[in-house]
């Protein structure tokens, strides 16, 4: 045993390598086998799921081992910056019973040797390499886990005709998600960064010929990509002032108490912000959040995995991987938990008015990564990081109820569904577990998670959050968390009512079956992992990646804020159903007025950039090529050759005129030339030159 | 013997030259109609260039592992060619081949590019004769450009690689082939004149400052440049002439408009190895020649390239995106991806210029592929009209995939040599502004581009390849065996670099490390 726990730290990367060896197989099977064989319908789904079994099995050892070197004292080599690890009693009610160690592994090969250049004394070397710490060990089994039961599902998801290219997919999503979780530099996360949101893109669009889902791809890409520019800048800035990307090295040389080094052109700030930036767009934070809904346009399982479960949490992942960063420059921490608060309350008010099932949790996800986000901007990058765990699964097993119903009722408008309790009862169960952990009811994974974010709102509302926040700030972020928890209730019932309960509204809802073994099984699962994680391991596992920053509030405050919260939660819940029951002809939530308008145009953002898209960028694209075409290709091009041609013509006719006339052209145009020429010289400072070589040249 | 010892005593880089030009010659004399014999003769003769060109590539790369390679200008050229037989004026010219780790980066980036050209032209049927025995000689000249120190011969070799374009796209263009062959001949023999104006200044200038040791050679030329070139104003116009001379190749703004029209008329191994390999000359001679002998005059024009450079990454991605024929996209994202290389030249900073030698490698590869797979689409679907495909990854999901591969390397997406290019030249301008407050400005400006370069590729590849299929394109093929060997080696190499670029970045930083010493 030891020696396996010892095995899978050592050699962590297996992990990463297990899904490439799947995907290089698949791949190899598809061309040998040509396309539309059985052969590669047939192994596909099974090679994947074995090589995600093994790595999870590899991950989980890694985790242990971790652990267990942890418990067993020892002296750990771990780098002097993982002092952030609590101590045992620090945390009080954060972490409950004896507190866990976890001893990180780290290792290191250079990927792109670049020398210093002139006048520096290190080397500029890009690595990468695997780091193990609580935050990547714990992420790594939070994807591994959902991925492997995505891939369950999806056996009977995804007509089998279409196997062999999604699991190829698949494949290739999970070794990129896998390697920018385990990544030891910032710039190894950078480059699985983009393949995710390659993956992603290949996926969204995995029904190509649908024009919805190309566009819908390429949407997601191009708007991720905005936010990668920030990203990409603070890569470059961070290379430029420290020169070695290792988290390590990054994170013994930035502190709040350290000077930035002169060759940062930017401050740390800005730095940090650029890099929030690139989290916005893959985790869909205020105003890039425009992609994530319309991803829906790719099959469920995909929705499931990548855009609710794990790729979209990369973005909260990068910013609790580089909270070093946002601890040495906290104003930076303001704009983090303001996008994140108000992200939560936008997208969850979209959310409130959705017809398609997919794009109710579409808005619920975005607002939960929301809170997230705020969760480390007012420096709980544990409770975040609790909360994206929890969120993982009940976010998946949402997504996957949501592809089971989907794919017995054929419709995705909650409107045309209704009475599908008595027809899928495993389903429906386990959609409402998971409905009752989005909405924080206890005693369910999500209560435990959303507790905390709050707690560390509320902390920030009484002037006891990062010194950069003020107690107003706080109290309007604590504002906006508690009105996000009634609006998320309220979304959750009234989508879980109409889907279920009453009588169906269609045919497809009247012929519906339960979901096959297979799917069921992901379900189950997922919804076991939903009711245990609260409070089984998971919170002392995530708490481990920091202490809690805020002093501890009493006692009582806690209790208030619970039972505040999941009062609000409840009579959320209760309204969405009395609201929702007797599934209306007319949508109740019309009676806002314009504010209803609001929530069905999405409050407009999408249409600014649309236009923006349509109206300026495609059009300049289209003035740049008459542009090209006219002036710089037509004038000065054809210009010229024209003006050659004419001057030819002239030319001729002067030598072929009278003698007289011969002259005075040859005169005047040697006078226009000299001229020309002197003038020219004179202003370009050629003449000088000249005359000086002259000069040489006459000594001589 | 060692590998080192034989390529050096048996003239591997005059091989290099004399292979393609020999088998031209070859061709010439088969009779007419044997079209078999001349694709072999090409075949044979540019994968024996492949092989030399790696074996180079090998052994380089050794000699940089064994620390062989000294650091200092004059120590990095080896393969020495120089026969007496071969010297001229008294030795003021000499045929001197000699290469460095960038010189042979490149040679190899040019066996690779015409070996799987020649398979792209597999079926070319129309004259076949002249046309391989013109894309050889071609190849002869771009060869001689990279593996010789003379200038004289340099200049020489430009012209053999620049001229036989014309007769190229002249004879086997599509579309308004006479004025777009003429426009590309004339605008690059401005710039030649240009070229070679420069040049003999810098002999006229070097026989001045040695009392009549004037010379051609640049390696004798870097060791007299900091007297002979001395003069600030000679530095800045002499510097000038060659980013205006060079740049015309390079398609700089905006004196790049020969370039998109000469890509959309030339048949498609043409304009393989026309945006591959010949456009790099550009950059390649203000490498070779301009930076090195007149650093001053780079610092004085570095803000305009710098700039210009910016705007082409820009405007270049842009002007593909408003384009509606295929091949006018590839032509403008070279356009684009050629500013990356102008730009990380002229930033001046190790891993800049790293980058921007990474990028004529890796943009040469990726436009290959790209230009292999748009005469390919074009065969099939009989169109380049973006608007009338679609769907085209139903039938030819090969094709799909290896254009899936370069764009997303013309994204600059993880994983392929786009990335590391594009990565290199905007780290690299980014750290200029230590010494050049303000560049980093420019550099974000131009990281725009990276935005608008995503937008046109995925439009494009949704245009031809998603959506819905056409009916008349139901029972279009998919690519065949000879088509593939030309995709097949470019997407892997695309990809090889991309995930593993020390090697191609090694041989680069062992000719850039020392051309930064000299140029303090």
């Amino acid at each position: 045993m030891t020696i396996f726990l010892t095995f899978a730290q050592q050699q962590s990367w297996l992990i990463v390598a297990l899904p490439v060896a799947a995907f290089l197989f698949i791949g190899f099977v598809i061309i040998i086998a040509g396309r539309g064989q059985e052969l590669a319908k047939r192994l596909a789904p099974w090679v994947l799921i074995v090589c995600l079994a093994a790595a999870l099995a590899l991950a989980l050892g890694a985790l242990a081992g971790g652990l267990a070197r942890g418990a067993g004292g020892e002296v750990s080599h771990a780098p002097e910056w993982f002092q952030l690890a609590p101590a045992a009693g620090e945390h009080g009610a954060a972490a409950p019973g004896a507190a866990l160690r976890f001893v990180p592994t780290e290792r290191i090969a250079d990927w792109l040797p670049l020398p210093a250049s002139m006048g520096e004394s290190f080397a500029r070397t890009l690595k990468i390499g695997t780091l193990l710490d609580p935050l990547s060990a714990v992420m790594l089994v939070v994807v591994l886990l959902v991925s492997l039961l995505v891939q369950i599902y999806s056996l009977s998801y995804i007509k089998r005709d279409e196997h062999p290219r999604f699991y190829l997919y698949m494949a290739l999503f999970t070794t990129a998600m896998l390697g920018l979780v385990i990544a030891s530099s910032l710039l190894q996360l950078f480059i699985f960064w983009e393949l995710v949101g390659v993956c992603s893109y290949l996926l969204i669009g995995f029904w190509y010929p649908k024009p919805e889902a190309a566009k819908a791809a390429i949407k997601a890409f191009v708007v991720t990509r905005f936010g990668d520019l920030g990203l990409l800048f603070a890569v470059i800035f961070l290379w430029m002032g420290y020169g070695d990307l290792t988290f390590s090295h990054l994170a013994a040389q930035i502190g709040p108490a350290m000077a930035a080094p002169a060759a940062l052109p930017v401050s740390l700030t800005v730095v940090a912000i650029l890099l929030f930036i690139g989290a916005c767009g893959k985790s869909a934070q205020f105003p890039l959040h425009i992609w994530l809904p319309d991803a829906m346009e790719g099959p469920t399982s995909v929705s499931a995995l990548i855009h609710a479960a794990t790729m979209v949490a990369a973005g909260i992942y990068l910013v609790a991987r580089m909270f070093f960063l946002f601890e040495a420059a906290p104003m930076a921490l303001i704009v983090v938990a303001t996008v994140g608060a108000f992200t939560a309350l936008f997208a969850a008010s979209i959310g409130l008015a959705q017809t398609d099932m997919k794009k109710v949790m579409a808005y619920s996800t975005v607002s939960q990564l929301g809170y997230m986000m705020m969760g480390l901007g007012l420096a709980a990058p544990a409770a975040a990081f609790f909360h994206l765990t929890t969120h993982a699964f009940f976010k998946a097993l949402l997504f996957l109820t949501a592809g089971a119903v989907i794919h017995a009722a054929h419709t995705q408008n909650i409107w045309e569904m209704g009475g599908l309790f008595k027809k899928m009862k495993v389903t429906a169960i386990t959609c409402l577990i998971g409905g009752l952990a989005l909405a924080g009811i206890f005693p369910l994974a999500g209560f435990f998670s959303k507790d905390k974010l709050l707690e560390s709102a509320l902390a920030a509302a009484m002037g006891l959050g990062p010194e950069t926040i003020s107690a107003g700030l706080g109290g309007l972020i604590l504002l906006m968390a508690l009105a996000t928890v009634l609006m998320t209730a309220f979304y959750t019932a009234r989508m879980w009512t109409l889907v279920f309960l009453g009588e169906p509204r269609s045919d497809g809802a009247k012929h519906a079956h339960e979901a096959p073994r297979s799917m069921q099984l992901s379900l189950l699962v997922l919804a076991a992992l939903t009711l245990v994680a609260g409070f089984l391991l998971v919170p002392r596992l995530t708490a481990l990646i920091a202490p809690a920053h805020h002093a501890a509030l009493a006692p009582w405050m806690i209790w208030t804020l619970t039972g505040g919260a999941s009062l609000l939660a409840v009579v959320g819940i209760l309204w969405g159903y009395a609201a929702y029951r007797r599934a209306p002809a007319t949508e109740p939530l019309a009676k806002l007025g314009w504010a209803y308008t609001g929530l069905v145009k999405l409050w407009w953002v999408d249409a600014f950039f649309t236009w923006l898209a349509h109206r300026v960028v495609l059009v300049l694209g289209r003035r740049a090529r008459t542009f090209d075409k006219g002036v710089v290709d037509g004038l000065f091009v054809d210009g010229t050759a024209w003006l050659t041609g004419r001057l030819g013509v002239v030319m001729r006719r002067v030598s072929a005129g009278p003698l007289p006339g011969q002259l005075q052209y040859a005169a005047l145009v040697i006078f226009l030339l000299a001229a020309l020429v002197i003038l020219g010289m004179s202003l370009t400072g050629l003449l000088p030159l000249l005359v000086k070589t002259a000069q040489i040249g006459g000594m001589r | 013997m060692s590998l080192h010892d034989l390529l050096t005593q048996y003239a591997a880089l005059a091989w290099l030259v004399l292979v393609p030009f020999s088998a031209a010659l070859v061709i010439m004399l088969i009779p007419r109609g044997w079209h078999l014999t001349y694709r072999l003769v090409a075949a044979v003769s540019t994968g024996f260039t492949l092989i030399l060109a790696a074996l180079l590539a090998w052994d380089y790369l050794a000699l940089i592992q064994a620390e062989k390679i000294p650091g200092t200008f004059q120590g990095i050229w080896h393969y020495a060619f120089a026969p007496q037989a071969m010297s001229f004026m008294g030795g003021k010219i000499t045929f001197h081949l000699a290469t460095d780790g960038a010189g042979v980066a490149m040679c190899l980036l040019t066996a690779l590019t015409i070996f799987t050209g020649v398979f792209a032209s597999w079926t070319l049927q129309e004259r076949a004769k002249e046309y391989y025995a013109l894309l050889l000689l071609l190849v002869a000249g771009v060869f001689g450009v990279f593996v010789t120190v003379d200038l004289f011969f340099f200049f020489l070799f430009y012209e053999i690689a620049v001229l036989p374009m014309y007769l190229l796209i002249g004879i086997w263009g599509t579309g308004q082939k006479e004025y777009s062959a003429m426009k590309l001949t004339l605008m690059l023999l401005m710039g030649s004149a240009l070229i070679i104006v420069g040049f003999l200044a810098l002999f006229v200038a070097a026989d001045k400052a040695t009392m009549g040791g004037g010379t051609f050679n640049l390696l004798q030329l870097a060791a007299v440049a900091k007297e002979a070139f001395a003069d600030a104003q000679f530095q800045r116009w002499v510097f000038l002439a060659f980013y205006l001379g060079f740049g015309v190749l390079a398609g700089i703004f905006p004196i790049h408009t020969w370039s998109p029209d000469g890509h959309a008329s030339a048949p498609t191994a043409t304009s393989m190895l026309h945006a591959g390999v010949l456009m790099k000359l550009g950059g390649f001679g203000l490498l070779r020649v301009a930076l090195p002998l007149l650093p001053e005059g780079l610092a004085d024009w570095r803000w305009l390239i710098v700039i210009v450079a910016a705007w082409n990454i820009v405007y270049g991605a842009f002007s593909a995106m408003g384009q509606k024929d295929l091949k006018y996209v590839v032509a403008y994202s070279s356009v684009s991806h050629l500013g990356m290389v102008m730009m990380g030249l002229a930033a001046g900073t190790l891993t800049s210029i790293n980058g921007a030698v990474f990028q004529m490698f890796a943009h040469g590869v990726m436009t290959a592929l790209f230009f292999a797979l748009v005469g390919l689409v074009y065969g099939k679907a009989h169109t380049r009209d973006i608007d009338a495909m679609g769907g085209l990854a139903r039938v030819a999901p090969g094709l799909a995939v290896a254009f899936m591969i370069g764009g997303l390397s013309s994204v600059g997406l993880p994983g392929t040599g786009g990335f590391v290019a594009e990565f290199l030249v905007f780290m690299g301008t980014f750290q200029a502004n230590v010494s050049h407050p303000g560049m980093w400005i420019v550099a974000a400006f131009a990281c725009l581009g990276i935005v608008i370069t995503s937008i046109y590729v995925l439009r494009l590849l949704k245009r031809v390849f998603f959506g819905a299929l056409p009916p008349k394109y139901a029972h279009m093929e998919d690519a065949k065996t000879t088509e593939w060997v030309a995709l097949a080696m470019n997407a892997a190499v695309i990809l090889a670099v991309g995930i593993w670029p020390k090697p191609i970045i090694e041989l680069i930083t062992s000719a850039v490390m020392p051309l930064l010493t000299i140029m303090q």
